[in-house]
């Protein structure tokens, strides 16, 4: 690592600089079309706050509020069709190893049908889903008849016939979406939520909807928090979370199931569970996505996101799924969605493998210390409630080893990255860092939560099972309290752009929060593994960036997965033999997680 | 930042609060068990759950004091923050 608290390359300044020219993307010399400036180069962060004083001081006032066009002052993207990989390169691969990008390949080549396709996909969840518990509900039949359709018509883009997953909060017309709660159980909506809709639109198919924390917290359970999903790295012990609350989503495509799936993130739904099952996590900026059709969790939180194999798939799901919405007004008045799909396209000089864009990492004090977490919380269902003094000392021994081995894997991924070109800076954290993201000001989000089922919750508090804590919760914080942290949100961006973002382009981060807490963009990504258990389990990286900051951060992993391989690292196809009797039985057999969990490790 | 001024308050003076919340907003937990930790939620765990949280969480909030000038409540500070910038003149 070089320097300490420096601030980023020349390019850079210069593009942030009043008056001047964003910086030039370098030119890659084997041809490969150049994209502008990412957009977080061309949103200038000094005048962020300077702008959202103006706006929320027009609502305070009850002056009309007009919501700010953002894109008025951008040019116009400029999209191309994404480069696929060269089918010749995947042949030795099967279909289910296989990256959405290069099953894309395969598909425009008419080499691969959508129709058999999802028959793989099919195979695989007949053979599976009894240990994993993926999915709440396989739409085989619809997803036959789709991709049948997909079969006979011309290629329309790279998600056309791909089977995807979906969590099991976002609505399908026609489909059961139950949110793995009790309040949702029936419920089959009458229209898709609007990523789906443009999912759909591009081609994909819906293969089934995922399992899910009851609501979104915690975990995948049953309404009543009996664990349901496997982490497929370690499917014999329950115990190893798969982590939620995409728990099914992350399984489905870690497995093989699908070729990528969607998850919702308001406390590291989607990071959390990438992280622990080997996957590419991406939640984009509030507003990039619309929430409209995805049962609420918290108004002000809750992002659309995706699960995917690596930062080129997740580049393509975002791509489809952003965008403004009239029915989610979070959407409207935002900067255009730019070219995600050719920012996660790799770039070389000569031969050499670099970064799309200059690039400073930040890092954070304490990230090179053994003890910070792989960008995840704690084990759901791991208690040490009730422990004996050898099982504590055991689990302290294994935390040591786990520890040790992510720092070992976040010294190599950093390295990495220098490699590419990128700066490496050590940044201090912000002032007031440990009051502004405490938890205190973490709940401040459970009224949201609160509100939206209120009729439920005056029907019966039973209908909520192992999640009930939180929503009542919400509804005891006063009104003053929820307003100031509302206050405190306002302060702790300023901070971030200001003490973090002043040094460096993208920042490390061990947490979903607090980027949660003030909707920026986080890409969780494979960087290693580790055995502490006696078994492989992934190791993950996370970076955060600036709104609207998702190209630069599909541009960089993208980079570093081009050079690494830990993405393509897959868990073990595993034993279903009758003589194997190291395989969990069905809930309720496999532990559960309890209220107070729920309360702890939110969502 | 300083919680000091928040005085300490008693269980039964918090069951109070919650009680009384509860009642006016219409939910009832007596249809929970009232203890019984095999049961996906019990009243004597969300009651618990409820009293740490009053303890931590609203005296913890009330001791930041920001500038209400300077620091407005901001419901999407990333989505709605963003000034643009075009070639040298600030849409902002």
């Amino acid at each position: 690592m070089r320097g300490s608290g420096r601030r980023p390359g020349g390019n850079r300044r210069v593009a942030k600089g009043r008056g001047t020219a964003p910086a030039r993307p370098p030119e890659p010399s084997d041809g490969t079309p150049t994209v502008p400036a990412p957009q977080d180069l061309q949103l200038d962060r000094r005048f962020f706050l300077q702008r959202m004083g103006l706006l929320t001081a027009a609502v305070a006032t009850g002056s009309a509020f007009v919501p700010p066009d953002l894109a008025a002052g951008l040019p116009p993207p400029v999209r191309r069709p994404p480069r696929l990989p060269d089918p010749r390169s995947v042949q030795a691969v099967q279909p289910w190893q296989m990256t959405l990008a290069e099953l894309a390949g395969l598909v425009k080549a008419r080499q691969l049908s959508p129709t058999e396709l999802v028959d793989v996909y099919l195979d695989r969840i007949d053979r599976y889903e009894g240990l994993l518990m993926a999915f709440n509900t396989v739409t085989a039949d619809a997803a036959r008849a789709a991709a049948q359709t997909a079969t006979d018509a011309p290629w329309e883009g790279p998600l056309h016939g791909m089977p995807l997953a979906l969590k099991d909060n976002y609505y399908t017309q026609g489909v059961l979406t139950t949110a793995n709660s009790y309040i949702y159980e029936k419920f089959v909506p009458d229209f898709d939520a609007t990523c789906w809709a443009h999912l759909r639109d591009g081609g994909a198919i819906l293969l089934g909807k995922t399992q899910m924390g009851p609501l979104a917290t915690t975990r995948a359970t049953t309404p009543d928090g009996h664990n349901t999903t496997v982490n497929p790295w370690a499917p014999h012990d329950p115990s190893v979370s798969p982590g939620g609350s995409s728990s099914g989503s992350a399984c489905a495509v870690a497995m093989g199931l699908a070729a990528c799936s969607t998850g919702t993130q308001t406390g590291g739904s989607i990071t959390d569970p990438s992280s622990r099952q080997g996957l590419t996590g991406l939640k984009p900026t509030m507003g990039r996505c619309s929430l409209h059709g995805i049962v609420p969790l918290t108004y002000t939180r809750d992002h659309p996101g995706t699960l995917a194999r690596d930062a080129r798939d997740a580049a393509i799901m975002l791509q489809a799924m952003a965008g403004p919405d009239p029915s989610d007004p979070r959407t409207l008045g935002l900067p255009p969605v730019p070219d995600f799909t050719t920012a996660a396209e790799p770039v070389r000089t000569g031969s050499a493998v670099k970064l799309r864009w200059p690039t400073t990492i930040g890092v954070l004090p304490g990230y090179l210390e053994a003890g910070r977490g792989s960008g995840g919380r704690g084990e759901y269902g791991r208690s040490s409630r009730g422990l004996g003094q050898r099982e504590r000392a055991r689990r302290r021994q294994e935390a040591q080893v786990r520890a040790g081995s992510e720092v070992a894997a976040r010294k190599a991924m950093l390295s990495t990255f220098e490699s590419l070109g990128a700066r490496v800076v050590e940044i201090p954290f912000p002032d007031d860092w440990e009051t502004l993201t405490a938890s205190a000001f973490n709940n401040v989000r459970l009224p949201e939560r609160t509100e939206p089922f209120m009729d439920a919750l005056r029907k019966d508090v039973r209908l909520f099972g192992v999640s009930l804590s939180p929503w009542i919760n919400g509804l005891l914080l006063p009104a003053p309290e929820y307003l100031r942290g509302q206050r405190a949100k306002l302060l702790l961006l300023s901070r971030v752009l200001d003490g973090i973002f002043s040094q460096c382009d993208v920042v490390v981060q061990t947490e979903p929060y607090p980027f949660d807490m003030i909707g920026l963009p986080l890409i969780a990504f494979p960087i290693g593994s580790e055995d502490s258990r006696g078994f492989d389990l992934p190791v993950a990286g996370m970076f955060g960036a600036l709104p609207f900051g998702e190209e630069r951060l599909l541009a960089a992993v993208a980079a570093y997965q081009t050079v690494t391989d830990w993405h393509r690292r897959r868990p073990p196809e595993p034993d279903l033999s009758a003589g194997n009797h190291n395989l969990p039985a069905p809930p309720p057999a496999r532990g559960r997680v309890d209220i107070h969990h729920v309360m702890e490790h939110g969502e | 930042m300083d919680a000091s001024r928040t005085p300490e308050l008693t269980d039964d003076e918090l069951d109070a609060y919650i009680h009384g919340r509860l009642k006016m907003a219409g939910v009832d937990l007596s249809v929970l068990p009232e203890d019984d930790s095999s049961a996906p939620a019990d009243r004597k765990g969300i009651l618990a759950g409820a009293r740490r949280f009053l303890r931590s969480t609203p005296a913890a909030i009330l001791a930041f004091e920001p500038d209400v000038q300077r620091v407005p409540p901001t419901l999407y500070p990333a989505a709605r923050s963003v000034a643009v910038r075009k070639e040298g003149n600030h849409a902002g």
